[in-house]
């Protein structure tokens, strides 16, 4: 044992290895890898890894997340969660083209004057052109955005034995997978929005082996903290009290 | 609190993920106006009078990205804190990924993180209480 280390046990006492005793390692072998079906290609091929994956991550966060294997690189989760965007983001234009005619009915219904300008009006007309051509970037920045504020409240409530900004990264971009929802018209996106939220707090609650309460925190803070997040549930509100 | 050797150095490359995205907000904020500023203000402001802990927290990020710190902290202490906070881990990362003698990990006690978490509760709260006050 080095001079640091020594300095390191005293101030900092190491994790808890309950299953080492004195001077012998009574550590169980390894347990298998529990990978994601996306990641596990000695068993799945991609589409079906994808397919597989999907069902697992929104019907069982709780067995999906045990042991989840951390340290096999960002890739895995990245390109799930980038595909998981451009899917929804395909379904959504889809839908909105096929129920625009509704949707204008609908804001005359709630009496909605709103003008919209020549700017606002190209960039919709830019959106709705090329918006699913960007979705896997736009899936990208939000990815690492959500799971950057995310591992900020990991790491303020897990006390230092969070297993690292991969792990979280995992939790969020699995949790993508309710989004899948988007395909459902009219309330699908809202649902799966809240479903994602709640395998993304499972999600870090197992990963990182922290409660549920600081689990729910550090996946709420960030949209709670988020002007938008108050200000768009407000907006919602304000709308809803106006019908 | 001491610091020891770099356990991990995706932190510190993740700034290199980070940082195109700050510089994007970065030039979104000064080009605000394109997007109508008539239109973005706040509803939780508009609506119920009541500033939320972020209120002000873009005009803290311009007044920051022209470098009047003063002005940022009077905007929102909470986010000028971070984004400096934020600049500061972007200049680590760049130095410690040219010179490897500089890398290294910040380990706490568990005494600290508690302290740290208290702090940051403190901080928010208090952000918030400034902002209400300012706001009435």
């Amino acid at each position: 044992m080095t001079d640091e280390s020594r300095d390191d046990r005293a101030d900092f006492p190491p994790d808890p290895d309950p299953y080492r005793g004195e001077g012998e390692d009574r550590r169980p072998p390894p347990a298998p890898e529990n990978l994601p079906p996306w990641e596990d290609r000695a068993n799945f091929s991609l589409i079906a890894g994808f397919f597989n994956t999907i069902p697992r991550a929104m019907t069982a966060p709780g067995r999906f997340f045990t042991d989840h294997t951390v340290r096999r690189g960002l890739w895995g989760p990245i390109t799930f969660g980038v595909l998981m965007g451009f899917l929804v983001s395909l379904a959504e234009w889809l839908w909105s083209r096929a129920t625009s005619d509704f949707e204008d009915t609908l804001l005359q219904l709630l009496g909605e004057d709103y003008e919209i300008t020549p700017l606002e009006d190209s960039i919709v007309t830019f959106i709705e052109s090329f918006g699913v051509l960007v979705s896997p970037l736009l899936a990208l920045v939000a990815l690492f955005v959500l799971a950057g504020a995310v591992h900020l409240g990991v790491m303020l409530m897990s006390s230092g034995r969070q297993r690292g900004f991969e792990a979280t990264l995992r939790a969020v971009a699995y949790a993508n997978a309710a989004t899948i929802l988007a395909v459902v018209p009219m309330c699908g996106s809202l649902i799966g929005l809240v479903w994602m939220l709640v395998i993304a707090v499972i999600g870090v609650r197992q990963m990182h082996g922290i409660g549920t309460a600081p689990a729910l925190f550090a996946v709420t803070a960030p949209a709670v903290l988020c002007c938008c997040g108050l200000s768009g549930a407000t907006f919602l509100i304000a709308q809803l009290a106006a019908l | 609190m001491r610091i020891g050797p770099e356990r991990d150095p995706l932190p510190r490359l993740l700034a290199f993920v980070y940082a195109p995205l700050a510089l994007a907000a970065w030039w979104l904020l000064e080009h605000r106006d394109l997007l109508a500023p008539d239109r973005l203000a706040c509803p939780l402001l508009k609506y119920t009078g009541v500033a939320c802990p972020t209120c002000g927290g873009t005009r803290a990020g311009l007044a920051l990205a022209r470098l009047r710190v003063s002005e940022a902290f009077a905007e929102n202490p909470l986010i000028a804190l971070m984004l400096i906070l934020l600049g500061l881990w972007l200049i680590y990362a760049v130095a410690a990924t040219l010179a490897p003698r500089l890398r290294g990990s910040v380990r706490l006690a568990p005494g600290e993180h508690r302290l740290l978490r208290v702090l940051a509760l403190g901080l928010v709260l208090g952000t918030w209480i400034y902002e209400i006050v300012r706001h009435a």
